[in-house]
């Protein structure tokens, strides 16, 4: 069957399931009103929650929070496009920095011509930070500005950057890093980066995520700057390089976190470069740098947050003399890439892999660190950005058959024994300082309303037949009455508005459910990615942030909250214009005293590799990383992986625990783990067109569902299809639409 | 330069017609049809938002990469916001659904199935969406020539498991 006919067939195999849509129709065109009539606002992050919580004063900032005068939203846009512009140029031009102090900031109007106004800066005042925050305590730094209406005024500027900078970049270029601006004799650092056709940049943002630093003194950064970062690995381990500008009194800089294998410190002038190798992969975490001055004090910096990706624009056009290349030129010349990616991926000999293996190790190590300056950034694409573009690509692309056939290569020395293998990721909560000693006695199911105060709003009693559950039109968290299907009081409102809400999971004592918020932004900007979690409080209603990750789980002993969070955020491979929000660690949260303990993807790392995601297939596959959250008991958590660059997933699904082993197939979402049934319990992808999987339940065979949650036993579970609620063999029709409940 | 709001809404109307339906098709073949109508409602919705944010030129491909996250990241339950979700199954969906399925259960579609889910958008997008491999990486973000070449194994791939299926057709034939 060729190409043409298979097409066709496809197309056939199709038709009866196209939907014809009239886009003119009168469905249509009111859909069409119904979408314009919302509102446009892009940063929806800045409205967030997490900029209220008191987490970001507590514990980031501490301190005052400095209100800057209202700037004119005009004025603030020139500044910030002025400043976003000055960065790009700063960051492809070492020794623009010293030019930028040197002059005073233009004042350029809105029309872009220098209008000669001064500018309008704010009242801004300098206090010391806590220990921890990104500078050190020992200099003197400004905290989170905020503007009118809560908002950083100067993301405004960093949005006409980002509108007005993409179509200016040569195709697949990318810059990040960080520059600065001098606003009433402060700098204010800006996060730079772009990728692809997208840029985005904003204040600094420090490796935890929030909002700090945004103004800082200009001498805290005369005295050394992160510019960059770059790495890469290779069979023979990974290489990092941190560089940027250091003053004359520093005497040293050193990698501290994560503590490599080796590195050197190199001093060229005022430029420093540290260089250090690792056995493994490449770190995925913000690396920490302490720096020494001549006068023996020092200064832990870890404001850079640039992963492995982070500096893609370096390429060397002399790296490139290997067997891939051959292939791919000849393969080029002859229009033969097929057969050639064919060699590669499946039919090498073993002496063709070793020396392809050896001439990426050449190659890895002659580009470590070299970064095209992109002359097309401001200018019409030259030849030479072009052909820096095409190589760049040539060279990400030859590194990735190349790490891709590694990999493959040891697959093929172990066991294909992936049938019977056992998976269970397992983070076993054991006695630790930070959870208790010993595990709580008889844990109470129904803690219910006798031990509260008398007076006090009722909590959803669990025992009594009541319900929690989010609308999914309008945003409100209602209690339910599970008997009628009522809403018997509104507990809060959440925000719908370009946000994605969770599952909700209820407390054991029925008085705050948790859920997590992730912003619609975070597909576009890594500046809002990683998600929020949130606690509300059923009697007050009271939101709270309670730390940044999602999927929130409660334990069966309802003692402990478990969820994930997420250290890297990188350019999606498979998707222009969009980030990936890797989540690669796990927090179990002691509910009773707050007291919380992480598992790093380091920790997990071993076990997630063993759940290789397509057994069988060469190369394609890419990084992992964790997803679906389910308790097996209160002291045992399964941890299902997902590979990171698609919707492709494995999971610990479908199959009774004692043969649980990874699946490639299609989103699930995990409802749960069955004791008694010793099986998870998930609900699988929903799927039109030919495939034949609907959107069912192993435990029972619902044929469709919106949302679905097991009361505190287990034992009991609640479906919900439409405003159908199927509770104990009872059908009981709802007063709204759910999209999320729990009981 | 600050887009009016005439010029803004003019611009989307723009892209909704010539847009709605490939959107509403590509989430249908990923999700149920009636989903898809919330998919495209919500992409559109997302769209709208960030219309200054489309990269023109590649607003198909851009959509595409916003239905798929919405497919990938909401439940059937939190995408049902729109009022007009019902009206919008009546107009669309329901000739739909009136339809049998004859080919649920056809060597191709098991072949398809069995693919994995990049070498089935890869088909799909080929075969179905009748986007060339140019226009593929662009959806991908990937070089044309690395589309083509992982066009040509997943549709390699598409054969032999279609080839399997047969095989295994027959000996089951010949074993009764």
């Amino acid at each position: 069957m060729n190409d043409e006919t298979l097409d066709q067939e496809l197309q056939l195999l199709f038709a009866a399931t196209t939907i014809v849509v009239d886009p003119d129709g009168d469905v249509s065109a009111a859909l069409l009103e119904e979408i314009i009539a919302e509102p446009t606002e892009v940063s929806a992050e800045l409205s967030s929650p997490i900029l209220d919580s008191p987490i970001l004063d507590s514990e980031v900032i501490d301190s005052e929070v400095i209100e800057l005068e209202a700037e004119p939203r005009s004025r603030a846009r020139s500044l910030l496009l002025t400043a976003a512009i000055v960065s790009v140029i700063c960051l492809l031009s070492f020794g623009a920095w010293n030019a930028l102090q040197s002059n005073a900031s233009p004042v350029i109007s809105d029309d872009g011509v220098d209008d000669g106004q001064p500018q309008q800066g704010g009242a801004v005042e300098s206090f010391v930070p806590p220990a921890g925050s990104i500078l050190g305590s020992d200099v003197p730094l400004l905290t989170v500005v905020r503007g009118d209406e809560g908002r950083l005024p100067e993301i405004e500027k960093c949005i006409d950057f980002e509108r007005s900078i993409p179509n200016r970049l040569p195709s697949g270029s990318f810059v990040r890093g960080y520059a600065f601006e001098q606003v009433d004799g402060f700098a204010v650092p800006v996060y730079v980066d772009t990728g692809g056709s997208t840029a985005s940049c904003g204040p600094d943002v420090a490796g935890d995520g929030s909002w700090s630093a945004a103004l800082a003194p200009l001498d805290a950064f005369e005295r050394v700057r992160v510019d960059s970062q770059s790495g890469i690995s290779g069979p023979d381990g990974a290489t990092l390089e941190v560089e940027g500008f250091l003053s004359a009194e520093v005497t040293d800089i050193e990698i501290i976190e994560p503590v490599p294998a080796t590195q050197t410190f190199v001093r060229v002038g005022d430029r420093f470069v540290v260089v250090a190798k690792n056995d493994g992969a490449l770190p995925g975490i913000v690396p920490t740098i302490e720096v020494t001055f001549a006068d023996g004090a020092t200064l832990v910096l870890d404001e850079v947050d640039f992963s492995e990706q982070a500096v893609q624009v370096r390429c060397d056009l002399d790296c490139l003399p290997t067997k891939l290349r051959e292939l791919s030129a000849e393969a080029a010349d002859a229009d033969l890439s097929a057969q050639a990616e064919a060699l590669v991926d499946g039919e090498l000999s073993q002496d063709e892999y070793d020396m392809a293996v050896a001439s990426f190790t050449e190659c890895a190590a002659s580009i470590s660190s070299v970064q095209i300056v992109l002359p097309g950034v401001f200018m019409e694409e030259t030849p030479e950005a072009k052909a820096a573009t095409i190589c760049h690509y040539n060279h990400l692309h030859f590194v990735e058959r190349a790490r891709a056939w590694h990999n493959h290569a040891v697959l093929l020395d172990q066991d294909d024994n992936f049938e019977d293998q056992v998976v269970e990721e397992v983070a076993e909560v054991t006695s630790t300082t930070l959870l208790p000693e010993a595990t709580p006695e008889a844990v109470e199911l129904w803690p219910l309303q006798e031990n509260l105060p008398a007076g006090t709003p009722s909590g959803v009693n669990r025992a009594g037949g009541r319900g929690v559950g989010l609308t999914n039109s309008t945003g409100e968290l209602v209690e339910i009455d599970l008997a009628t299907g009522d809403v018997v009081r509104t507990i809060a409102t959440l925000d719908l508005e370009a946000r994605m809400l969770g599952d909700l999971q209820l407390s054991h004592d029925g008085t705050a459910v948790f859920l997590s918020e992730i912003v619609e932004d975070s597909w576009f900007s890594c500046e809002s990615s990683g998600g929020t979690i949130l606690r509300i409080d059923l009697l007050n209603g009271q939101i709270e942030v309670i730390g940044k990750g999602s999927s929130p789980q409660v334990s069966p002993d309802g003692t402990k909250l478990a969820y994930l969070s997420a250290s890297k955020c990188i350019p999606d491979p498979n998707a222009a214009d969009f980030v990936l929000t890797v989540y690669d660690s796990v927090t179990v949260r002691d509910l009773a005293n707050d007291e919380e303990r992480t598992w790093t993807d380091a920790s997990l790392r071993a076990s997630i590799d063993n759940a290789e995601l397509n057994p069988g297939e060469s190369g394609d596959f890419g990084e992992a990383q964790l997803r679906a959250l389910s308790w097996l008991d209160s002291d045992v958590l399964a941890i299902g992986a997902q590979r990171l660059d698609a919707n492709e997933m494995a999971e610990l699904a479908t199959e009774p625990r004692k043969s649980a082993r990874p699946e490639t197939g299609s989103l699930h979402d995990v409802l749960g783990y069955s004791a008694e049934l010793d099986a998870f319990i998930v609900r699988e992808p929903v799927s039109g067109g030919v495939f034949s999987t609907a959107s069912t339940f192993e435990f029972e065979q619902y044929g469709t569902a919106d949302v679905a949650a097991f009361d505190a036993t287990y034992e009991n579970l609640a479906v919900v299809d439409g405003t159908t609620l199927h509770i104990d063999g009872r059908l009981v029709e709802l007063s709204t639409n759910l999209q999320s409940f729990d009981w | 330069m600050t887009t009016t709001t005439t010029k803004r809404k003019s611009d989307f109307a723009e892209l909704y017609r010539s847009n709605l339906s490939a959107i509403v098709n590509y989430a249908a073949r990923r999700s149920t049809p009636s989903d898809a109508v919330d998919v495209a409602a919500e992409t559109f919705s997302i769209a709208w938002r960030r219309l200054d944010d489309i990269p023109p030129g590649n607003e198909r491909p851009w959509l595409y990469g916003v239905a798929r996250r919405v497919l990938a990241n909401q439940r059937r339950g939190s995408l049902r916001r729109t009022a007009l979700h019902y009206k919008l199954c009546a107009e669309w969906v329901e000739p739909v659904a009136q339809i049998a399925d004859p080919m649920a259960a056809s060597p191709l579609a098991g072949a398809l199935a069995a693919l994995s889910e990049d070498d089935r958008e890869l088909v799909l997008l080929a075969g179905v969406e009748e986007l060339q491999p140019s226009e593929i990486a662009l959806v991908l973000d990937i070089i044309p020539e690395v589309a083509r070449n992982r066009l040509s194994r997943a549709r390699a791939r598409l054969r032999t498991a279609l080839e399997a299926d047969a095989d295994d057709a027959n000996n089951e034939g010949g074993e009764s």
